[in-house]
């Protein structure tokens, strides 16, 4: 029903631009509103389509099965990019439209050329525009549309590219931020995690000594940012936790395989399996503090800011 | 034409010596069948679990080599059945004939009576041919005239079919696909392994390449064995449980898998802690042989074949969201509860 009223008003509107006798080629005695009236409609129709393009990519994303990182990188840039991109076109049209249209413009356009109110006053770039020795009767409401589009496209485009650093910035830093910004906390849960694993060890029950270790890994990961989804199996998490560089792989894979043993099989477990157990956590923790360590150093008051900036 | 029958009962190996039997075999068919170690270990498994195996895909793609190279390695007596439009239920099963000499009916088996069957293109005849498979698959005998003869053991098919989109082809029953363990799809060589296989091919100067047989029909049923000694943990006969239980409940799947499902689920994933040398099961097991243990067994919501979607992705997308057992198991698990 909408598609159809869509469709059959988008045509009565071509219709009617298209009149005749305001003669269909000649740019100059088409009233500019119009040409502008188009290309808004395009630009409108445009941010439209890619909306609703971007809602569809979003839920098909949404649907993605265990995607890869790199396939998890692909898809977060592709995100922004279509954000936008569909920001960025219409803007484009705007620039390249009023460049375009400065040369036809100035016998048809009327307001005195200084100290004119502009159609958008509460632009201040705009006050900067007629000053330098530019005729102004000639091109001042073009120029300064034009200005007026290219200041607001800079302006998008600074704005975006910080919010696209700032998340990239973020996104990288996760377990850095989290360190950094309340450093104590998390280094204490780490700390305790470990702790807590080591205090099992000295139990003596080895099975439960060596899945103690596992969950003690597992905890620490959380706490840097590799979360175990509810999905999971070990080797899942340990390959995601290896791509992520967050633990060293031959660790991490031997006290996956103990757990495995310790968890799934009635196997009679003793103490070499523990040492090995406790010699792999020894080594990711070790693994974990330096990366935490690095991350805070690294942490400026920008991520700071950053992080603080994204929970709002 | 000799049946090699398992004369004595066959001393079960343990699962990490079948495991390492079973790798020397899929080692020996990865030279004749390029490129393919997932399907291929797929098949194997549905050897190891004592199923039969449905593979479906399109012509050419190295479905007949690979039942071919299976049943060489392993030694098996093989048959193959191709499938066609006019085929009758008696030539699969065989049929009594009258002897002269004696004067009396004899039965002559069919192509059924052999060890490992081939049955080639599926679902090119009609429903009829097609339930003369039904029994000797599901219960491993043949009736015909009122006489029930056992089939030789082992005794395993490996079908092919052909996708159900191309004409001339019956849809399989439900009934029938249920009766397959799994169901394997091969899918074309990725291009740079094409280019070795075909430079293999120009290098060998002979069609295929000639495999050795490693192993025996004894062994096979001694590697069965071994398969029964690999435990499996409550939690994760739950897990099994909750994966079948949620093709019962997806709003996206009108009949959902059958019980039978789920014990084919739970010897597909032993297999594959055999294959992996192991004598326990995993999570990783059960997740990974998921997909092709269930697929074939749900039908999917008819509008969703508009929208193109197979059961393949709506099994995969099932199993990313059944959880897998925690991490501690629940008698000791107090500290990681406040997880």
């Amino acid at each position: 029903m909408v598609p159809a009223l869509v469709t059959v008003s988008g045509l009565l509107l071509a219709a009617l631009v298209l009149r005749p006798q305001r003669g269909l080629l000649t740019g100059s005695t088409t009233p500019p509103i119009s040409t502008l009236g188009l290309v808004g409609l395009l630009a409108v129709g445009w941010l439209a389509g890619a909306a609703r393009f971007a809602a569809r990519y979003r839920e098909a994303a949404d649907r993605l099965v265990g995607p890869s990182p790199r396939a998890e990188r692909l898809r977060s840039a592709a995100a922004v990019l279509l954000t936008g991109g569909a920001f960025a076109v219409p803007l484009l049209m705007f620039v390249f439209y009023s460049q375009t249209s400065t040369g036809p413009l100035p016998e048809v356009d009327p307001p005195p050329p200084s100290q004119s109110p502009s159609p958008n006053p509460g632009q201040p770039i705009q006050q900067v525009v007629p000053m330098p020795g530019e005729s102004p009767q000639r091109s001042e409401p073009a120029s300064s549309f034009a200005h007026f589009g290219v200041a607001a496209l800079v302006v998008v485009a600074v704005v975006g590219a910080v919010l696209v650093w700032l998340r990239m910035r973020s996104a990288r830093r996760r377990p850095a931020v989290t360190a950094s910004s309340d450093t104590a906390t998390a280094e204490e849960a780490l700390a305790e995690a470990v702790e807590s694993g080591l205090r099992a060890l000295r139990g003596d029950d080895a099975r439960t000594a060596v899945i103690a270790c596992y969950a003690a890994m597992e905890r620490s990961l959380g706490a840097s940012g590799v979360t175990r989804r509810i999905s999971d199996s070990p080797t899942d998490l340990l390959e995601r936790a290896v791509a992520d560089g967050a633990v060293p792989g031959v660790h991490a894979r031997a006290l996956t395989g103990l757990f495995r043993e310790a968890r799934y099989s009635s196997h009679p477990m003793d103490d070499t399996q523990v040492q090995k157990a406790r010699a792999a956590l020894d080594a990711i923790a070790a693994r974990l503090a330096e990366r935490a360590e690095a991350a805070a150093q690294n942490a400026d008051t920008t991520a700071d800011f950053a992080d603080r900036a994204q929970d709002r | 034409m000799t049946i090699h029958q398992a004369t004595d009962a066959p001393a079960a190996l343990t699962p990490q010596q079948a495991g390492k039997r079973a790798r020397e075999v899929l080692d020996e068919i990865g030279r004749a069948v390029v490129g393919k170690p997932e399907a291929l270990d797929l098949v194997m498994l549905g050897v190891l679990a004592g199923g039969h195996v449905l593979i479906e895909d399109l012509p050419g793609l190295g479905k007949t080599l690979l039942a071919r190279s299976f049943a060489t390695t392993l030694g098996l007596d093989f048959r193959r059945i191709q499938f066609t439009p006019d085929l009758l239920p008696s030539d699969v099963s065989g049929a009594p004939f009258y002897d002269q000499r004696s004067g009396e009916m004899v039965f002559r088996p069919g192509p059924l009576f052999t060890q490992l069957l081939l049955a080639d293109e599926i679902n090119r005849t009609p429903p009829k041919t097609q339930a003369a498979l039904l029994e000797a698959m599901a219960e491993s005998q043949v009736s015909v005239d009122g006489t029930t003869r056992r089939l030789p053991q082992p005794f395993m098919v490996i079908a092919t079919a052909n996708p159900i989109e191309y004409e001339g082809t019956y849809t399989l029953p439900e009934a029938q696909l249920d009766r397959f363990l799994l169901r394997v799809r091969m899918g074309y060589l990725p291009t740079g392994l094409e280019a070795s296989m075909l430079r293999a091919r120009i290098d060998r100067a002979a069609p295929e390449a000639v495999l050795q047989t490693l192993s025996s029909p004894a062994e096979l049923l001694a590697m069965r064995a071994g398969l029964e000694q690999v435990e499996v943990e409550d939690d994760l006969v739950e897990y099994i449980i909750a994966l079948v239980d949620a093709t019962r409940n997806d709003p996206q799947i009108q009949v959902g898998a059958s019980p039978r499902g789920g014990l084919a689920l739970v010897q597909l994933a032993r297999a594959r802690a055999v294959l992996d040398g192991r004598d326990f099961l995993t999570p990783e097991d059960v997740k990974a042989v998921a997909v092709p243990a269930l697929a074939h067994r749900v039908t999917l919501k008819p509008e969703l074949w508009v929208r193109q979607i197979e059961t393949d992705d709506v099994l995969a997308r099932l199993v990313e969201s059944v959880p897998t057992p925690r991490t501690l198991p629940r008698s000791g698990g107090q500290r990681a509860e406040q997880r």
